[in-house]
């Protein structure tokens, strides 16, 4: 996939992939992450990386519901310098979030993903993604889940 | 760090949309999880059963789609994972007979047999036509990298040509280890 670097002006390749222990110890070694994800471990992790250098972009931890046809997003992160105004690389979490939609439209789900933001978060997901409110949690499926899809991972 | 211990160091560098544009941080402190779980759990099973036909043959599809995405990407190739088989399932998703496909298709019914059954190749012009008979669901690429996958592990694995074809050759280049 394609995301923009902002500071050349250019497009730079990434791909995702699921996190090994070796990714857990060098994530928990770098300052590029305030999250603790050795305590994701036992979840599914994915990974994004940049292609030419091979560095972590973002991780993404996921829980699947296979009685109930769904994957549950636990928690999402982009590196430090991919935060904020002087963010060098766009989309990563739109791509993190999007390829599990398409891991959850692969496992036949119908692309149903659901997540439990901090309540103050809520409002932008419904805008930026178009997940919908269920109680305290955001839902996305089907239709929406194709935008999203075709929005941040074009394949 | 615990996870609100962040999301309150983040809040005093970021503005909650700067936060939300990059990180997904849950609710810890006033959401019961298991509560709002059961809540998804019922959505769910609302919507499952609210499901169209036409919804349910989408899903397949994009389903297939993501399938044969993944599995492109693998080093491995089978046998079982060809163009054909992943037509036949594709026309199993849809629920419509071989007949109705190759008309839809505008393709011999022997013809579309035979590439199913991994008797014949596919034509990039059949790719052309699944891309626009599925909605562009499945685009071309998709199809095409299944044509591409088979023959390169074909390729890989004709020595006997390699061996040869190699032996009408002369006065190649000597490259030194």
């Amino acid at each position: 996939m394609q995301l923009f670097n902002r500071k050349k002006d250019d497009w730079i390749e990434a791909k995702i992939e699921k996190a090994t222990q070796e990714d857990f110890a060098l994530v928990k070694s770098s300052d590029e992450f305030f999250f603790d994800w050795t305590k994701e471990r036992k979840r599914m992790v994915f990974k994004m990386l940049e292609v030419s250098k091979g560095n972590i972009l973002g991780l993404i931890s996921v829980t699947d519901f296979p009685e109930e046809l769904r994957l549950h997003i636990n928690l999402l992160e982009s590196s430090k310098s991919n935060v904020g105004k002087n963010k060098i690389i766009d989309g990563i979490a739109g791509s993190l979030i999007a390829y599990v939609v398409s891991k959850a439209f692969e496992k036949g789900y119908n692309g149903f993903v659901s997540l439990i933001p901090k309540t103050n978060l809520i409002e932008f997901y419904i805008k930026m993604y178009g997940f919908i409110r269920v109680g305290n949690a955001l839902i996305i499926e089907g239709e929406q889940s194709i935008k999203l899809i075709k929005k941040y991972y074009k394949s | 760090m615990r996870i609100d211990k962040i999301y309150q160091k983040l809040k005093e560098q970021y503005s909650e949309d700067e936060i939300a544009e990059s990180y997904m941080i849950p609710e810890t402190g006033t959401v019961k999880e298991d509560e709002t779980q059961y809540a998804i759990s019922k959505y769910r099973e609302e919507r499952l059963n609210q499901m169209s036909d036409h919804e349910k043959v989408v899903s397949k599809i994009i389903s297939l789609k993501f399938q044969i995405v993944e599995y492109v990407k693998e080093q491995s190739f089978s046998f079982q994972k060809t163009f054909g088989s992943f037509l036949l399932e594709y026309i199993e998703a849809l629920g419509r007979s071989r007949k109705e496909i190759s008309k839809e298709l505008d393709l011999h019914y022997t013809k579309l047999s035979r590439i199913i059954n991994d008797r014949e190749e596919p034509s990039i012009e059949l790719c052309y036509r699944l891309e626009k008979h599925s909605g562009e669901l499945i685009n071309v690429l998709n199809w095409w990298q299944l044509i591409k996958k088979k023959e390169e592990f074909i390729l890989s694995q004709n020595i006997e040509l390699k061996r040869e074809e190699q032996k009408k050759v002369s006065n190649s280049l000597t490259i030194s280890d």
